[in-house]
């Protein structure tokens, strides 16, 4: 005959771990659920040979039992109580079986916290024994728990894990390496924005320093360039202000007998410029436009270039044909 | 105002480069194969001990082929004719704004006979030449590269090479002329 399915709301609590709140409530919802289970019994016998109103009848000290309750199950239900009419018939044996699950009920909810494994297997067999003795489905919670804990003590007192904890565990676990390379990369950039900062700050300081060595190298190169107009003037204003007899000739005229300057430079054609070659220097260099510009009007004389002699005053003269010419003068005032 | 235009004077050897200002001029020259070629010329003088003034230019034709060489036979000392008679330095328009020389062979120069001829040459015959560091004279000029022409140009010979930039100025090729041909010759004499 297929066992009758009882709803009970206390299913079998299987504990994770060997810990003793896991422990209480395993055994707990082994007690409640055969309290149930009992009182569920009681009442479908009783109400129909009391009436529905028995409960009331085992009622004392104006105080009336809860059916389901294990304080009201669980007790050593004398021999004359109208329970007996529910439940196999009394023996002295039976009657110890309803009262070892009180006595375990009792140290499992009052003095938890000085009970041990096998207490807690003990516990399992005594309400067991009840339950087999008045034929519960609850015979099947107990099975279940010392097979899960046997498990446990196996592997350490906590459940292992399953493939699905195990993956979970394994996510979490990558989860966590990345949080922390997240704050590892974190924190290297915080260093590095902290050092970017600081080398910010030394670049600016060098950019600033950059600019003010460009803005003094700018002012020495004025400097340096109104210097050298100063010189250029200087010289220009130093040769005219020599008397010579050559200040009286006009350009393409003969030289004649004058003394020749003593500065001796070549009228270059191809670069237009003079070249002394005595300084192995081109006289634009030393005199900038001033030569070249001398050097374009003098070539008109001397078209390709030679020889001219220079004086103090600036004055040139050139060997065209057989005769000195006189060239023109450095200053054009 | 004024001011001092900008010169150039480059030492090697005992002997000085010096360019001025005046830039490249429009300039037709004979001398090549192909006749008469137009294109840009820059002068410049070479001067040294003994008054050893020498004029040279280097030209760059419109059609990217070039020489360095002495355009004025009569702006030539006597002893350093045989620059009035070729003696030129090839030089060529690359590609992507580059200037070549294909070929740097040094003047071998017998005083005796007034003359001489090119031939193969390597940068340590060169820095012999010069007393010191050529390839460190034409990098301060815009040297780019200098090598066996396999190297620099990936074509067969051992002749030596140069490419730089057309935008160095005309001082490279003009340096590159006077110690392979002037110099020569001045060390020769002297």
């Amino acid at each position: 005959m297929a066992e009758e399915l009882v709803y009970n709301p206390y299913p079998v609590i299987l504990p994770q771990s060997l810990v003793l709140g896991q422990l209480v409530a395993s055994l707990g919802s082994f007690i409640k659920g055969t309290a149930w289970e009992i009182g569920e019994r009681l009442d479908a016998i009783l109400a129909h040979g009391h009436g529905p109103g028995w409960l009331s009848e085992l009622s004392s000290d104006h105080r009336l039992p809860s059916l389901h309750d294990p304080d009201f199950i669980f007790n050593w239900h004398p021999q004359e109580s109208i329970l007996w009419e529910a439940l196999p018939p009394f023996s002295i044996d039976l009657q110890k079986r309803f009262g070892k699950v009180r006595w375990t009920r009792n140290r499992w909810e009052h003095d938890a916290a000085n009970q041990s494994i096998p207490a807690y297997l003990n516990g399992i067999d005594q309400v067991k024994r009840l339950t087999v003795a008045l034929g519960l489905t609850t015979t099947s919670y107990a099975p279940l728990l010392v097979e899960r804990t046997s498990v446990l003590q196996r592997a350490g007192g906590v459940l292992p894990p399953t493939g699905i904890e195990l993956e979970i565990q394994q996510q979490k676990e990558a989860a966590e390496e990345a949080r922390k390379a997240a704050e590892n990369a974190l924190a290297v950039a915080v260093a590095a924005a902290a050092q970017a900062e600081e080398l910010g700050a030394q670049a600016a300081a060098a950019l600033k320093a950059k600019k003010e060595a460009i803005q003094q190298v700018a002012e020495v190169k004025a400097e340096i360039e109104r210097l050298e107009g100063e010189l250029l003037k200087a010289g220009s204003i130093s040769r005219q202000s020599l008397l010579e007899p050559a200040d009286e000739l006009q350009s393409g005229d003969f030289w004649g007998d004058l003394p020749l300057g003593v500065r001796t430079l070549t009228l270059k054609a191809n670069m237009l410029d003079l070249m002394d070659r005595t300084t192995e220097t081109l006289l634009s260099q030393q005199l900038g436009l001033v030569a070249t510009e001398a050097a374009q009007r003098w070539l008109k004389i001397m078209p390709s270039g030679g020889q001219v002699h220079l004086t103090p005053a600036g004055h040139a003269a050139g060997l065209v044909g057989n005769r000195f010419v006189y060239l023109g003068r450095l200053d054009t005032c | 105002m004024r001011g001092v235009i900008a010169v150039a004077t480059v030492q090697f050897g005992s002997l000085t480069l010096h360019t001025n200002a005046i830039g490249w001029q429009p300039a037709v020259v004979s001398a090549f194969s192909q006749g008469k070629a137009k294109g840009v010329s820059h002068p410049a003088t070479v001067t040294g001990p003994g008054a050893l003034e020498i004029d040279l230019a280097v030209f760059m034709s419109d059609q990217g082929e070039g020489m360095i060489h002495c355009p004025d036979p009569s702006g030539v000392p006597a002893d350093y004719a045989r620059l009035a008679h070729g003696a030129r330095l090839g030089v060529y328009a690359g590609g992507q704004d580059e200037w070549i020389i294909k070929q740097l062979r040094l003047l071998r120069f017998s005083p005796t006979l007034g003359w001489g001829n090119p031939s193969q040459t390597s940068i340590e015959e060169l820095d012999e030449i010069v007393e010191g560091s050529v390839e460190a004279l034409l990098i301060n000029l815009g040297l780019e590269d200098i090598g066996p022409k396999h190297d620099v140009l990936g074509v067969r010979g051992n002749d030596l090479a140069l490419r730089w930039s057309s935008n160095s100025g005309p001082e490279l090729p003009l340096l590159a002329y006077s110690i392979t041909r002037i110099l020569p010759i001045f060390k020769a004499l002297n």
